[in-house]
């Protein structure tokens, strides 16, 4: 009973992210005669491995996020298809840089899902931003202690996922998803650098620089929506915040592996004046 | 076919399963209880969300975790039945909150944290004491302590850096709407780091106290402390603590706890660790604060603070009295108007002006109650009433303001006084009146004038020396910012209506600043920008 009830709930959440669309594609799978299993996921060779007391620290960072900011671990199954089970794990970040840690782990798969929520630090004014944002990030937790989440982590996340769930395994999706989200931004030549989930804006490494230079990419954006916004009623509106984390969220469809072109998709989410500016 | 079967029943059975689930409220079930209690920063509002993590006994988190929404505007929140095992539980409310100094919806979302044992109660508080005790209390269970006695330092602790005894009842159970002495602690706290700014300053204040705290138990950031002083000295002025017992009791308090007294003890504190002084009343500025503070609307660090000697002993001060001058005598300066609408009495001023005409400004800001009382943002009696454009026109329409736009450019650059909603024999004060108090006022060095009309917003809570007065800031809305809230003790002009409806800064310590926002609110050349409905102006009328 408690076990459908964790279950339920988490179930809800993810849907009021997928909304009609999971429903959507629930309804096509059982209709369509050729479906796959609904669970889907990883073979059988993935080799889950269960953790016990493990401490888990990192920094979020969009700018880092204020102090005291929300971060939600979530274990992820055993069967390796990286769904949920319900259990959750809650931590608040500490510092400026935005770290947190969450000890005494125990799960039951080495791959946890990772989502901080708050304001963060502007990378170009240090003043705190207008919205709270959510960023996610996947993570194999065997062999690190350490992950971070960032706007990498959170762009490659959904597209991971789905990569998984074709039947990748997590390691191969892991490093696709990174390499597609590096070529649009045309730092290809990084992928080998380091995973996203180990980057941080302030290291001196060139990959930490480039995820810098991708998050003020990020910021120069939403920052347009302000200066948009400013002085309009729409400013103050929660539906303001919503639209820059609905960019955030649905960056990743244009993760199609074939490196498609920005001023596309920037003209698709409403962000072409920032070209015409220039 | 199978396949397809299959599936179908899949299909079926999570139906069924999220039916059961969705039934399980109803069953009553011996291992299921109820956890309820009360969100407050102000209280939490409809859609904020409470989750409650399972936390075993050295507080390491079990994964366990069960979320609701709260479904009124009073920050209660109830998570029903649920199967929960553990008898500890990291708490956390995350949403907006009724704002006790607004007493509206914060423009952003705040996160708290309360650590809660469950054993003996099923009902249990989130608030910013639970909030600030929780790391410590991690700690200390970490470094080998009970919960409970974890909890117990912890919470004292808390106290301490306030100055405040901690043998009340544990801070999960206090509640800001509640009459006990514990409960006015927690609302005099609540609103020190209320006061800190815009919903990311207030969680930082927060997380910085909080984390000071965490492995000693002593708030050793003296710069910290100071701030927070500072806050509650302003808060602590009796028309700021009027206008707050006013929002917290429309809230819903039955009971008002005299969180005032905890303001002006923490004050108090601070004030005393100034050095000793000589000459009573005499002002000086102080270079007591390390860290200046950012002013919003002069966009530049500043250092506000001055000091006035009492008894012996410098107090914090920001009057507008300049240094070494004596407080201004009030006796026989005033008249008064009586509001033959309503019967309410002000006081009034005569200032002669260089020219020799003498123009009679209203002491106090008005209170009279608009036709329409939609947007009627804040009244506080005794201290003044915020009155949108329509409202102060006289309209009795709830409209928004686009009608009024032909007929406003007629008037406005006509020459014509509008009564608006003033008494008889009196008008909304036209632009050209407030510059000319204002030119003869910073152009004479007349101090004693706006020190008649300009009560210092902060006195000295000690004494709570009256100037005569009445110039609290009602409240100034608009909805152009999220984060950069105003509020007083943040080197602010206040903002009251003209014809013109500018913006009008009249500010205390004459500082180019208000002949700025005069220029600025000039050069906008969109009348309407200026015409927001929404915003909310105090008013002073000035005498035909």
């Amino acid at each position: 009973m408690k076990k459908c009830c964790i279950k339920k709930r988490s179930i809800m959440k993810w849907n009021r992210v997928l909304g009609c669309l999971a429903a959507g594609a629930m309804l096509w799978a059982c209709s369509g005669g050729e479906s796959k299993d609904i669970v889907g996921g990883a073979s059988g060779d993935s080799g889950i491995i269960a953790l016990k007391d493990k401490n888990i620290a990192g920094v979020a960072q969009k700018g880092p996020f204020v102090r005291g900011s929300s971060v939600v671990l979530k274990e992820t199954s055993k069967a390796g298809n990286l769904k949920p089970t319900g259990k959750e794990f809650f931590a608040t970040t500490r510092s400026d840089d935005g770290d947190f840690q969450i000890e005494g782990l125990n799960l039951e798969s080495q791959y946890v899902r990772l989502t901080a929520t708050g304001y963060y630090k502007r990378e170009k004014t240090g003043q705190n931003s207008r919205c709270q944002i959510s960023l996610n990030a996947l993570a194999d937790i065997s062999e690190i202690d350490h992950v971070n989440i960032n706007i990498l982590t959170h762009l490659e996340y959904d597209r991971t996922l789905e990569l998984v769930k074709e039947g990748n395994s997590f390691d191969e999706a892991k490093k696709q998803a990174h390499r597609e989200l590096m070529r649009v931004f045309n730092f290809e030549y990084l992928v080998d650098e380091g995973k996203s989930e180990s980057l941080d804006v302030t290291g001196d490494g060139e990959a930490d620089r480039a995820l810098e230079k991708i998050s003020s990419f990020i910021d120069d954006h939403t920052d347009f929506y302000a200066d948009d916004c400013f002085g309009h009623d729409k400013c103050a509106s929660l539906d303001y915040c919503m639209r820059i984390q609905e960019f955030l969220d649905t960056f990743f469809e244009i993760l199609d592996g074939n490196g498609p072109d920005l001023t596309v998709l920037l003209l698709q989410m409403d962000m072409n004046h920032e070209f015409g500016r220039n | 076919m199978s396949k397809k079967m299959n599936c179908i029943f899949s299909l079926l059975a999570a139906g069924a399963m999220l039916t059961a689930c969705s039934q399980m409220g109803s069953e009553a079930s011996e291992s299921t209880r109820t956890i309820s209690g009360t969100s407050q920063k102000g209280p939490f509002v409809k859609g904020t969300e409470v989750t409650l993590y399972g936390m075993d006994e050295k507080l390491l988190q079990t994964g366990s975790h069960y979320s609701t929404k709260i479904d009124n505007d009073k920050g209660k929140f109830s998570l029903k039945k649920i199967p929960l095992e553990e008898r500890y539980a990291w708490l956390n409310a995350n949403g907006y909150f009724i704002d006790e100094f607004f007493a509206e919806k914060s423009e952003q979302t705040i996160s708290l944290n309360s650590l809660v044992d469950l054993q003996n109660t099923d009902k249990v508080n989130i608030n910013v004491l639970t909030h600030l005790s929780f790391n410590r209390i991690r700690y200390l269970v970490k470094e080998g302590m009970t919960v409970g006695e974890a909890k117990r330092q912890a919470e004292a602790e808390v106290m301490n850096v306030f100055g405040f005894s901690g043998e009340d009842e544990s801070f999960e159970q206090l509640d800001i709407l509640s009459g006990g002495e514990g409960d006015a602690k927690l609302l005099a706290i609540s609103l020190i780091v209320l006061f800190n700014g815009d919903v990311g300053a207030v969680t930082e204040l927060m997380t910085s106290l909080s984390l000071d705290l965490e492995t000693d138990g002593v708030c050793d950031d003296t710069v910290l402390v100071r701030k927070l002083k500072n806050l509650a000295s302003s808060l602590a002025h009796k028309g700021i603590s009027e206008r707050i017992r006013w929002n917290i009791r429309n809230m819903g308090a039955t009971e008002i706890p005299d969180f005032r007294k905890y303001l002006i003890q923490f004050a108090s504190s601070w004030d005393s660790t100034w050095e000793s002084c000589s000459n009573q009343n005499e002002v000086v500025y102080t270079i007591m604060l390390e860290e200046p503070y950012y002013s919003i609307m002069s966009g530049r660090y500043v250092m506000p603070f001055r000091a006035i000697c009492r008894d012996g002993v410098w107090k914090y001060y920001n009057g507008i009295r300049m240094d070494g001058k004596s407080p201004v005598d009030t006796v026989g300066k005033y008249g008064t108007l009586v509001d033959e609408r309503d019967g309410r009495v002000y006081k009034t001023l005569d200032v002669e002006l260089d020219d020799g005409r003498v123009v009679t400004w209203m002491a106090d800001l008005l209170e009279y109650e608009p036709k329409s009382s939609k947007g009627d943002y804040k009244y506080i009696p005794g201290v003044g009433r915020e009155y949108s454009p329509c409202q102060i026109l006289g309209r009795s329409d709830n409209g928004s303001c686009e009608e009024l736009d032909s007929e406003m450019n007629d008037r406005i650059f006509g020459k014509e006084k509008i009564q608006g909603i003033c008494p008889d024999g009196w008008h909304i004060p036209i632009d050209r009146e407030w510059m000319e108090l204002y030119d003869f006022i910073s152009d004479g060095y007349r101090w004693e004038v706006a020190e008649l009309l300009v009560q210092s917003q902060y006195v000295d809570p000690e004494t709570d020396v009256s100037l005569g007065v009445n110039m609290y800031t009602v409240g100034f809305r608009n909805n152009y910012s999220i984060s950069e809230r105003e509020f007083p003790g943040y080197d602010y002009p206040r903002e009251f209506a003209t014809r013109e409806f500018a913006i009008h800064g009249f500010e205390v310590s004459f500082t180019n600043r208000s002949t700025w926002l005069w220029r600025q609110a000039k050069e906008v050349p969109d009348l309407y920008y200026e015409l927001h409905p929404d915003e909310h102006y105090g008013l002073r009328c000035v005498k035909d």
